[in-house]
């Protein structure tokens, strides 16, 4: 259904290009210019552009543009080419256990088992302060390193928080629709064991506050004042904390007094970047944009692992859970 | 059902432009009395977005949430009034728009609202809005008997250097206050009309001569009944305008389907197939189990574990011959489409037995799959005596069998035939044809939807179409095995470039590695069109040091080639490291020639002559066309153009689809789709000369032979092909 592909780097020169039906001239690229030259920033470049005769359909990936040349429909939800093709007739070796995502005489001497319990809040905080929608998109990712073959639980001390799961293969579905606790063999390494959604229900704290006064004026400038601090972090410190400010298309520069970290202006995208680093509570620092963060130990929605237990092996593994909070989408309205 | 998802949708000013107007859509489809407070208080903050087109669509919105809910009107009036205070001009003329549209819907009490309207006139520069506004007093100039003379005073000082809509607007502003006020605005608005008559749009002097004679009559035609109207005609009560969302005529279009963004019609777009009028005729969700619901049947228990494994097969004997995988594939294929009312056959009957495997304990669970994958072996041992009986019935009434689909249903109802243990050949047939009868209509219908299914399976790029897919949609398509050739195409496009159905994967040596000093080089014609020119046949050279050290600078010398050839070389290659393949693709124009492409391949320094020969079915390009083009051009090419003959076929090109796929593997043609059952046609073009090479297959039933007949103006080329395929379906 792809007549032919086409890939365009950031200065606007197709450098690859593969045809599978007939070779297509690269002056259909044309289009794809004319409208790159209308939109403001790349990203608002139309993803599907109609052209007399083909369709355009544009994705942008690390600074690349895929453009995709298509005539004729193309339908998402019908069904793809079954995938038994890639079946190959013989099984893969070290699969001899019957559970697939772990081989069989697995040995250890420090057995040990990590969990890292990473969650992203993605935010819109208004002009006042106020939290406009708020959710958490969390995930745990476990690193094992267990002899044989362990069945482990996992119990939390809050599990009615999740809204949405999302497991790997090995954990016992049933068993956590019943008692809401996590059963399962692990796969040997790094997996990630379970992601989940805490939605817009449920009251989510925002660990840092930001208040900002910003004020243009037609000529000469404008001012712009930012104060940002911790909040509600149960005695936690916020780390790695970074303001991204867009600003309009009319700021050439920007001269700023910043009591803590340092600042950059990009005259280009038009963006301040403000890397704070670690907020102290006694001082505060005082410069509306995306945040970023991190509040390492401790899960913002309140989750926490209760204990973890292992059956069908004799030793004692070594545990750890950690806890990091990270700023996913968060934006700040002025 | 997003409702409780509201706040997803809440726009982000890192989205790009055409999310955040998608999302406003969203949002205002979701607006219910109890949420709008909050959607009202999400658009406020957007007003402030730097992004104009962003601006002008909530804008839009609200006015689309004003006039959806009642409740709110008046408070998204007022936010919209104390909008038009608003420093961006854009924003303004927007608000003014949709403030026209919604005292437009509710008429009483807006007097304050268009006096104030009245006085923005003055800073107001957006012809939209001011044209809006003027209409606006105009409709209700009773309502503001003493602005809107003053506002006409004020648009006929500056009519001249006015937009031409604003224009339009002055004069129905003006024959307004002259049909409600005559008194005060009678000069004026003959002076408005006056300079109507000599503007340069000729839609203004149209207008204004048109109301002119309806306002002031010429003399003597002061009885015109129009004129006596024109009160009415004007000052008519108009039908509020409807806000209606730009994605309003998307539904149209199936969903996700690319016609469904762009909202209109793409090439190849299907439509969901209507609703039938009656329900379909249960009996075609028994198609694949049928003998588990005759109550006579023997082996009702195994039945649902036999189907499966018969299912899977295909995947797991990739040795059978090809007729067997043909037939293989024809059941899978039917059984896939037949997987809806085969689970929900198990659920209704099997329905028990279902429930055990789910209560089963983990462990048995983890189990399962090989525990399934062994019955699959132990069956696919089994089969091949079943099918020799199967065969063996077919070839004793080949007449009723290679009329009728090949699908799963007849193998099945065959099946059930024998296990009745019903002797009597002629009960049997007519049975058969009873079941097809019956099954006649809904089989129909099926065929669409599955088409629908097919129309994906075929467009996949070229490498995924093997061999091993292609009879199975033919199997899927039944019942005629002509309409095998895929999509059908689309009125206008009838002869166009199509890409290969078959990839060749056998590779020519070239070069042997002892000759070659370590390096062997191997070629295999890809069927893709090459880049550098369409009359170019793409060759792919792999090159693979067998050598224990590195290779290095491969790359093209000088060419040998026949007058008329021409050769485009590879990228060359640096450096070769031991036990690696790495490919280069040439393009070689052959000139419609067997000749061969000679040329020195260098290798750090020594030359190996390279000769690379092409199979007569390689020089070809496939073609996709209607029947009618076919027949169209094969007229045409008759006469010397014509090369027939006739071939008796091995015991294993029976049936038509080994055919085409022996057809394919020779040449790289494309079918072409054909009403008659019993000749396939391909059509292709050389890719050099571009002559239209079209070959048809004759097949008559119950005979070992076929006529084949190859049309092409290059008689080297028909005869040369013909040979060819001839000597490919003659071959076991």
């Amino acid at each position: 259904m792809i007549h032919s592909l086409f890939i365009i780097n950031s200065s606007g020169d197709v450098f690859m290009e593969k045809h599978w039906k007939s070779v297509i001239p690269r002056s259909i690229c044309d289009y794809f210019f004319d409208a790159q030259r209308k939109a403001n920033n790349n990203e608002d470049i139309p993803p599907v552009i109609t052209t007399p005769h083909h369709y355009l359909i544009s994705v942008l990936r690390s600074n690349l543009f895929f453009i995709a040349v298509c005539m004729t429909e193309v339908s998402l939800l019908a069904p793809h080419p079954s995938p038994c093709l890639s079946v190959s007739a013989t099984l893969p070796t070290g699969q001899l256990s019957n559970v697939p995502w772990r081989r069989s005489g697995v040995k250890y001497t420090n057995n040990e088992a990590y969990f890292d319990v990473t969650e992203e809040v993605d935010a819109i905080i208004d002009k006042s302060g106020a939290t406009v929608a708020a959710e958490i998109q969390g995930y745990i990712d476990c690193c094992i390193k267990l002899t044989g073959m362990p069945d482990l639980t996992l119990t939390f001390i809050n599990p009615r928080l999740f809204d949405d799961v999302s497991f790997h293969p090995c954990v016992r579905l049933k068993r956590w629709e019943s008692e809401r606790v996590l059963s399962f063999v692990p796969p040997d390494g790094n997996s990630r064991l379970l992601s989940y959604h805490i939605g817009s229900q449920s009251v989510v704290a925002i660990p840092v506050y930001i208040r900002h006064n910003i004020s243009f004026r037609d000529v000469g400038g404008g001012r712009l004042d930012i104060t940002v601090g911790p909040k509600q972090t149960m005695g936690r410190s916020v780390e790695g904390v970074v303001l991204e400010v867009p600003m309009p298309k009319c700021v050439l520069n920007c001269t700023l007094t910043i009591s803590q970290g340092k600042y950059t202006f990009d005259p280009v995208s038009k963006v301040l970047r403000w890397d704070l680093g670690r907020i102290d509570p006694t001082k505060l620092p005082n410069m509306r944009g995306n945040v970023q963060f991190t509040v390492t130990q401790l899960a913002l929605s309140g989750l926490k692992v209760n204990r973890l237990d292992i059956y069908g092996e004799k030793y004692k593994p070594f545990k750890g859970v950690k806890y990091i909070t990270k700023a996913g989408r968060f934006q700040v309205r002025t | 059902m997003f409702e409780p998802y509201l706040k997803s949708f809440f726009v982000r000013s890192s989205d790009p432009t055409h999310i955040k107007a998608l999302k406003l859509e969203v949002l205002t489809n979701l607006a219910t009395d109890t949420n709008i407070s909050v959607i009202l208080r999400e658009f406020q903050t957007y007003i402030g977005s730097s992004d104009k087109e962003f601006v002008a669509a909530t804008i839009q919105a609200i006015g689309r949430c004003a006039s959806n809910i009642r409740e709110v009107t008046d408070t998204c009036l007022s936010g919209l009034v104390s909008l038009l205070s608003n420093r961006d001009e854009s924003v303004v003329g927007e608000s003014v728009v949709v403030i026209r549209k919604l005292l437009q819907s509710e008429t009483v009490g807006h007097k304050d609202i268009i006096s104030h309207m009245a006085r923005l006139m003055d800073n107001i520069k957006i012809p939209m809005a001011r044209a809006s506004i003027l209409w606006l007093l105009g409709e209700y100039c009773d309502k503001v008997p003493k602005i809107a003379p003053d506002v006409l005073r004020k648009m006929a000082k500056t009519f001249i250097s006015e937009d031409d809509i604003v224009k339009l607007q002055i004069l129905t502003l003006a024959t307004k206050l002259y049909l409600t006020n005559p008194k005060q605005t009678r000069l004026l608005c003959q002076y408005v009309y006056n300079l109507a008559k000599y503007d340069t749009n000729y839609d203004i002097r149209d207008r204004a001569r048109l109301t002119r004679a309806l306002v002031f009559p010429s003399q003597g035609h002061e009885d015109n009944k129009l004129a006596k109207h024109a009160k009415k005609i004007f000052l008519a009560t108009k039908p509020p305008p409807v806000q209606q969302s730009s994605f309003k005529d998307r539904d149209q279009f199936q969903l996700s389907t690319l016609s469904h963004l762009i909202n209109a019609r793409a090439t190849g777009y299907q439509d969901l197939p209507p609703f039938p009028e009656e329900a379909p005729d249960p009996t075609v969700r028994y198609v694949e189990l049928p003998a588990s619901f005759t109550p006579e049947n023997h082996h009702k228990p195994s039945h649902p574990k036999k189907s499966k494994p018969q299912k899977m097969k295909s995947f797991y004997s990739d040795e059978s011959s090809p007729e067997d995988e043909s037939e293989d594939d024809a059941s899978d294929s039917s059984s896939d489409s037949d997987s809806d009312s085969d689970s929900s056959d198990s659920d209704s009957s099997e329905s028990s037995s279902d429930e055990d495997n789910e209560s089963d304990s983990e462990e048995e669970e983890e189990e399962e799959p090989r525990f399934k994958r062994k019955v699959s072996g132990g069956s696919s041992k089994k089969r091949p005596e079943k099918h020799g009986v199967s065969q063996s019935s077919g070839s004793e009434d080949t007449d009723s069998s290679s009329s009728s689909s090949s699908s799963g249903s007849e193998s099945s109802s065959d099946e059930e035939a024998e296990n009745s243990e019903d002797s009597d050949e002629d009960v049997k047939k007519k049975k058969k044809s009873d079941r097809e009868q019956r099954n006649s209509v809904p089989q129909g219908r099926g065929n669409r939807s599955n088409l629908d299914l097919l129309l994906d399976l075929d467009d996949t790029p070229p490498a995924m179409d093997t061999p091993l897919l292609t009879p199975s949609l033919g199997g899927l398509l039944t019942p005629s095995p002509s309409s095998q050739p895929s999509q059908p195409l689309p009125p206008g496009a009838s002869i166009q470039p199509a890409s290969a159905k078959f990839v060749p994967t056998v590779t020519q040596e070239l070069l042997n590695r002892i000759s070659g000093g370590g390096l062997a080089v191997a070629c295999r014609f890809t069927r893709s069109p090459h880049l550098y020119s369409p009359r170019m046949t793409s060759v792919e050279l792999s090159f693979t040091n067998n050598g224990s050290e590195e290779i290095r600078d491969i790359s093209v010398g000088s060419k040998k080639l026949a007058p008329g050839m021409a050769l485009h070389e590879f990228a060359g290659i640096a450096v070769l490291s031991p036990d690696t393949t790495l490919n280069g693709t040439i393009g070689v124009d052959f000139n419609d020639t067997t000749q061969p492409a000679m040329f020195d391949l260098v290798v750090g320094g020594r030359t190996f002559s390279i000769n690379i020969t092409a199979p007569i079915g390689e020089l070809l390009m496939p073609l996709a066309m209607n029947e009618g083009d076919f027949n169209l051009n094969q007229i045409k090419l008759r006469g010397m153009n014509e090369q027939c003959g006739v071939v008796s076929l091995s015991s294993g090109n029976k049936d038509i689809k080994s055919l085409v796929n022996r057809v394919y593997e020779t040449a790289n043609l494309l079918q072409v789709q054909c009403s008659s059952n019993d000749i396939v046609k391909f059509g292709g073009q050389t890719a050099s000369g571009k002559a239209l090479v079209l070959v048809s297959l004759s097949l008559p039933q119950d005979e070992q032979e076929s006529t084949i007949s190859v049309n092409c103006e290059k008689m080297v080329i028909s005869s040369m092909l013909l040979k060819e395929i001839k000597s490919a379906l003659k071959r076991d």
